[in-house]
C-alpha cells in the first residue's frame, strides 16, 4: 500500500504540482501576483474586475476614495480625470475618484461591487453607473474566467475563480497559441481564441483605474485607414431606425436594483445612471427607464441610447461596441451640469 | 459527478483512503462506505433522483425474496411485478412522451386531433443501467442461478456501486455479488492496473473523444453547409468519438473498481477491428449485448428454432437495443440497420465465424482480406451511427444522401481541404495503440520503466491540459 501511494504521488502529484506551479509563476491572466502595469507587453485579456480591485487596493489612500465610475468595458470611455474636472467646475474639488469596471459587467456583479466598495471605503459620495440594455441580462454568477466575480467581491471563497484561472492557463489551445506567438511574434487569426490583436497595447493609470486603449493612437496615426478597414470588414453594420430594446426588468433584476437602491440610500450616495449611446442605436426600453427613475429618482437617469448626437458618426466609436472618450466627456457635462 | 471533474479527483482519493486505511478490517464497513459514496456520487448530480434510486433498490431487493418462492405461480407474480415496476419507471421517465407523440401523430393521420398532456421530467442519469442491474438479479434468482441476498447493503452496493452506476458496465449478480460478499485485500498489481486503465480511459475521453466531438458537432449541427468530404470526416469523427467516450468511461469505471479490489466485466474489445457485424456486437458494449442475449434472445428461442423465429428474434433484440438507447425513431432505425447487417450472417450460419480469435491472430499486420473486412464493417457501423447522432431521421437520410452524392459529383474536393484531416491526429495514435493491445484490452503493456514512466507522466500531463471543460459522457443520457 505504501509503495502504491508513493508511486502514485510521484507519478501524479509531482507533475500536477509542477504544472500548477508553472501556471502560477507564469500568471498569464495577472491573477496571482501584483504588477506595476497590468497592460504592459501583454496580448492576453485579463479579468478586469480583479485588475481594478488590485489597482484599487494598491492605492495607499483607497479608504478615502469617494467617487466611483462603475460599468462594463463600455464605461472605459469615461475617464476619472474628466469626471473630476466636471465635478470641480461644479464646486466639488475634494473628490477622490476611481474607475472600477469589469468585463461585460452586469447587474449581478454591479450589486456585489457596490457593496464591496462601500465596505472598503470610509464614505462614498458619488457613483456614476454606466449601463446599457445588455447590463440587465446578468442576474447570476458567470462561468468564464473573464466574467467571473473577483475573489473578495464575490460571496464565495474564490476557490472556483483560482481553479478556473489555472485550468484556463493550462488549456492546450491557450498554451499552443502563446507558444507559437512567443516563438514567431506573429499574430494569426486563429489565435483570436486566446490572444488580443493589438497594434499598440493599452495603458492604465493605477491611481484612477482608467484604461487607455492603444486604438486611440492607431486612429490618430491614420483614421481613414482605421475606419475603412473596419467598414470593409462589416464591423459598422447598417442599423435599424426606431428599434427599442425589449423590457429587461423582471423580478430578479428588480430585486438587485432594489438592493442597490437600499445601499445608496443608507449611505447617502449620489448615484447617477447613464444609459450609453451604443452603436446599435437601439432605444432603451421606456418602461425600463421609467422603472429606474421611480427607483433612483427622475433626475438621476440619463438616457443617451439612440441619441443621434452621439450615435450618428462612426468616428465616435472604436468599433461597434465601445464609444470613445470624447463622447463620454460630452455626456459628463450634460449629466453634471446644474 | 463526472469522472473527468475536479469533484471526482477529490472525492475518490478520500473514498480510497477511508476504504483501505480506516475500514480495511471490516468488509461490512467497506460496503457501507461504498454505498454512501455511491449515493454522494449520484446525488451530486441531482439529489431528488436519489430517492428514485433508493426506492428502486429497495423494491428489487424485496422482489428477490418473492421470486425465490417455491410456489412458482407466486414467484412468477413477483417476477412480473418486478418487470412492471422497473419498466414502468423507465416508461414514465424515458418513453412516456415518445408514446404520447406516436398517439398524437396516429390520431392526426386518422383525422382527429388528440391533445394529451406531456410530462416535463428530467431523465434521471443512469436509469437504464440501474434498472437493468436490478432486473438481471431478479431474473437470476427466478431462474435459480442466484440465491436472494439477505443483507440489504450487499444488494444495494450491487445496484448502486458508483463506478458503474450511471453508464455501466451492466454487471451480473453472479459476477459482482460474490466479490461484494467476500473480504478484500489491497492488491498492488490490481491497483496499478486500475490506475493505468483510469489514465488510458481519461486520455480516450478528454483528449480524443472531446476533441473529435468538436469536429463531429460542427459537421452534424450544420450538415447542410458541408460538402461530402466534410460529412464523411464528420461521420468518422463521431464513430471514434462515441467509441472513445464510452469505452473511456468503461475503462475509468473498471480501473476505479480495481482500486477498490473489485473486478468489473469487460465492456469493449476493440470493436473497430471487427471483421463482421456479429463480431462487432461481441466487442461493443458487451455487458448490454450479453444482457439482451441472456435475458431476451435465448428465452425467445435464440437461433435454435426455425429460421423464421431466428429472424424474428434478431429483429426483436436489435430493435429493443436501439430503443434502450433512447425514445426516438433514430435509435430504432439504428438497431434495425444492425439487425439487417447481422441477419445474413445468421442465415448463412457465419455469425460465429470470428468468435474465437482476434484479427491478425499471431501476426503483426492483417491480411488484405481482413483489412477489407474490417474497413467494410467500420463503414457500415459508421453509417448506422449517423442515425444515432442526427437530430431526426430526415436529417440522417439527408446527411447520407449528400455524403454519397457529393463524393461522386466532385471527387476532387478530397484534395482541397487537407487541414480537415487533422482528426486523424487523434484517431491514428489510438488505432496504433489499440492494435498493439488488441489481444487484451485490460493489459496496458509498456516496456521498461525508463520508457513506461515518462509515458505515464506524458499521458497524465496531456490529460490535465485537456481537462478545462467538463464535457459529459454520451452514455449518461441513456
Amino acid at each position: 500500500m505504501k509503495k502504491f501511494l508513493k508511486k502514485t504521488f510521484i507519478l501524479a502529484f509531482i507533475p500536477l504540482f509542477v504544472l500548477l506551479l508553472a501556471a502560477i509563476i507564469w500568471d498569464p491572466f495577472k491573477v496571482f501576483w501584483n504588477y506595476e502595469d497590468y497592460y504592459a507587453n501583454t496580448v492576453i485579456d485579463s479579468n478586469r474586475e480583479l485588475v481594478c480591485k488590485k489597482m484599487f487596493l494598491s492605492k495607499s489612500d483607497h479608504k478615502n476614495v469617494n467617487a466611483f465610475i462603475i460599468g462594463s468595458s463600455r464605461s472605459q470611455a469615461f475617464k476619472v480625470k474628466d469626471w473630476m474636472g466636471v465635478m470641480a467646475a461644479n464646486g466639488q474639488a475634494n473628490l477622490n475618484g476611481f474607475h472600477f469596471d469589469g468585463n461585460d459587467l452586469g447587474l449581478y456583479r454591479m450589486n456585489h461591487l457596490i457593496r464591496y466598495l462601500i465596505d472598503q471605503t470610509n464614505k462614498i459620495e458619488h457613483i456614476l453607473l454606466v449601463l446599457d440594455h445588455s447590463s440587465f441580462k446578468e442576474v447570476g454568477p458567470r462561468e468564464e474566467l473573464l466574467f467571473k466575480e473577483a475573489p473578495g467581491i464575490s460571496e464565495g471563497t474564490g476557490f472556483d475563480f483560482y481553479y478556473t484561472t489555472l485550468t484556463s492557463s493550462l488549456n492546450k489551445y491557450f498554451l499552443m497559441d502563446n507558444i507559437e506567438y512567443g516563438l514567431t511574434g506573429k499574430y494569426k487569426e486563429s489565435m483570436a481564441r486566446s490572444l488580443l490583436k493589438l497594434k499598440y497595447p493599452a495603458t492604465s493609470d493605477v491611481q484612477t483605474g482608467d484604461i487607455f486603449y492603444g486604438l486611440e493612437r492607431e486612429i490618430k496615426e491614420d483614421s481613414m485607414k482605421y475606419y475603412n478597414t473596419l467598414m470593409q470588414r462589416g464591423v459598422f453594420y447598417k442599423r435599424e431606425v426606431g428599434k427599442v430594446s425589449k423590457p429587461m426588468l423582471e423580478k430578479e433584476q428588480l430585486r438587485l436594483l432594489n438592493e442597490i437602491k437600499t445601499m445608496i440610500t443608507e449611505h447617502q450616495i449620489d448615484l447617477r445612471i447613464v444609459i450609453s449611446p451604443l452603436y446599435d442605436n437601439i432605444k432603451f426600453n421606456p418602461q425600463d427607464k421609467k422603472t429606474l427613475e421611480i427607483l433612483f429618482g427622475s433626475g438621476k437617469v440619463f438616457d443617451y441610447s439612440a441619441n443621434e448626437q452621439f450615435t450618428s458618426s462612426i468616428g465616435n466609436y472604436y468599433e461597434n461596441s465601445h464609444f470613445r472618450p470624447e463622447v463620454a466627456r460630452q455626456i459628463l457635462k450634460l449629466v453634471y451640469t446644474k | 459527478m463526472l469522472f473527468n471533474s475536479l469533484e471526482f479527483f477529490i472525492f475518490f482519493p478520500i473514498v480510497f483512503v477511508l476504504y483501505w486505511m480506516v475500514f480495511k478490517s471490516s468488509r461490512q464497513a467497506q460496503n457501507i462506505l461504498i454505498l454512501l459514496a455511491s449515493y454522494v456520487f449520484y446525488g451530486w448530480w441531482n439529489i431528488h433522483f436519489l430517492w428514485l434510486l433508493i426506492g428502486s433498490t429497495v423494491l428489487d431487493y424485496l422482489y428477490g425474496f418473492g421470486v425465490n418462492s417455491q410456489n412458482r405461480n407466486k414467484a412468477k407474480l413477483f417476477l412480473w411485478l418486478c418487470v412492471i415496476n422497473n419498466l414502468g419507471i423507465l416508461f414514465v421517465f424515458k418513453y412516456y412522451n415518445f408514446f404520447i407523440d406516436q398517439i398524437v401523430h396516429t390520431s392526426e393521420l386518422m383525422g382527429f386531433a388528440l391533445k394529451p398532456s406531456y410530462l416535463s421530467l428530467i431523465l434521471p442519469i443512469g436509469i437504464s443501467f440501474y434498472t437493468f442491474h436490478g432486473m438481471s438479479y431478479i431474473f437470476d434468482v427466478y431462474n435459480k442461478k442466484q440465491e436472494p441476498i439477505k443483507k440489504f447493503t450487499d444488494y444495494a452496493v450491487f445496484v448502486c456501486y458508483f463506478p458503474l452506476l450511471v453508464a455501466g458496465p451492466i454487471e451480473r449478480a453472479s459476477h459482482l455479488l460474490p466479490q461484494i460478499q467476500a473480504n478484500r485485500t489491497f492488491n498492488y498489481k490490481q491497483a496499478v492496473d486500475g490506475c493505468k486503465l483510469i489514465l488510458w480511459g481519461l486520455f480516450k475521453k478528454v483528449v480524443i473523444a472531446d476533441n473529435l466531438a468538436m469536429v463531429a458537432d460542427s459537421v452534424f449541427n450544420h450538415h447542410q453547409d458541408h460538402y461530402a468530404y466534410a460529412l464523411i470526416l464528420g461521420a468518422i469523427a463521431f464513430s471514434f468519438q462515441i467509441y472513445c467516450d464510452f469505452s473511456g468511461y468503461s475503462d475509468i469505471a473498471i480501473g476505479t473498481s480495481k482500486l477498490l479490489g473489485i473486478e468489473l466485466l469487460t465492456n469493449f474489445r476493440f470493436p473497430y477491428f471487427s471483421r463482421d457485424i456479429a463480431e462487432f456486437w461481441r466487442r461493443w458494449h458487451i455487458s448490454l449485448s450479453t444482457w439482451f442475449r441472456d435475458y431476451i434472445y435465448i428465452p425467445l428461442g435464440g437461433s435454435k428454432r426455425s429460421p423464421l423465429i431466428s429472424v424474428r428474434n434478431v429483429f426483436i433484440i436489435f430493435l429493443i437495443s436501439g430503443f434502450w438507447h433512447g425514445a426516438s425513431w433514430n435509435f430504432i432505425i439504428w438497431g434495425f440497420l444492425h439487425a439487417c447487417g447481422f441477419l445474413p450472417l445468421l442465415l448463412l450460419n457465419k455469425n460465429r465465424k470470428n468468435a474465437s480469435d482476434t484479427v491478425a491472430q499471431g501476426k503483426v499486420w492483417p491480411s488484405f482480406k481482413e483489412l477489407f473486412q474490417m474497413m467494410s464493417t467500420f463503414c457500415f457501423v459508421s453509417i448506422a451511427w449517423i442515425f444515432f447522432r442526427a437530430k431526426s431521421i430526415d436529417v440522417a437520410i439527408q446527411y447520407i444522401v449528400n455524403m454519397f452524392k457529393g463524393v461522386f459529383k466532385n471527387p476532387g474536393q478530397f484534395l482541397t481541404h487537407p487541414s480537415q484531416l487533422s482528426i486523424f491526429v487523434y484517431i491514428l495514435p489510438l488505432l496504433v495503440i489499440d492494435w498493439y493491445l488488441r489481444h487484451n484490452e485490460r493489459e496496458l503493456r509498456t516496456p521498461a520503466s525508463w520508457v513506461r514512466y515518462p509515458v505515464y507522466i506524458g499521458l497524465f500531463v496531456v490529460v490535465l491540459l485537456n481537462l478545462g471543460k467538463k464535457a459529459s459522457f454520451i452514455y449518461f443520457q441513456f
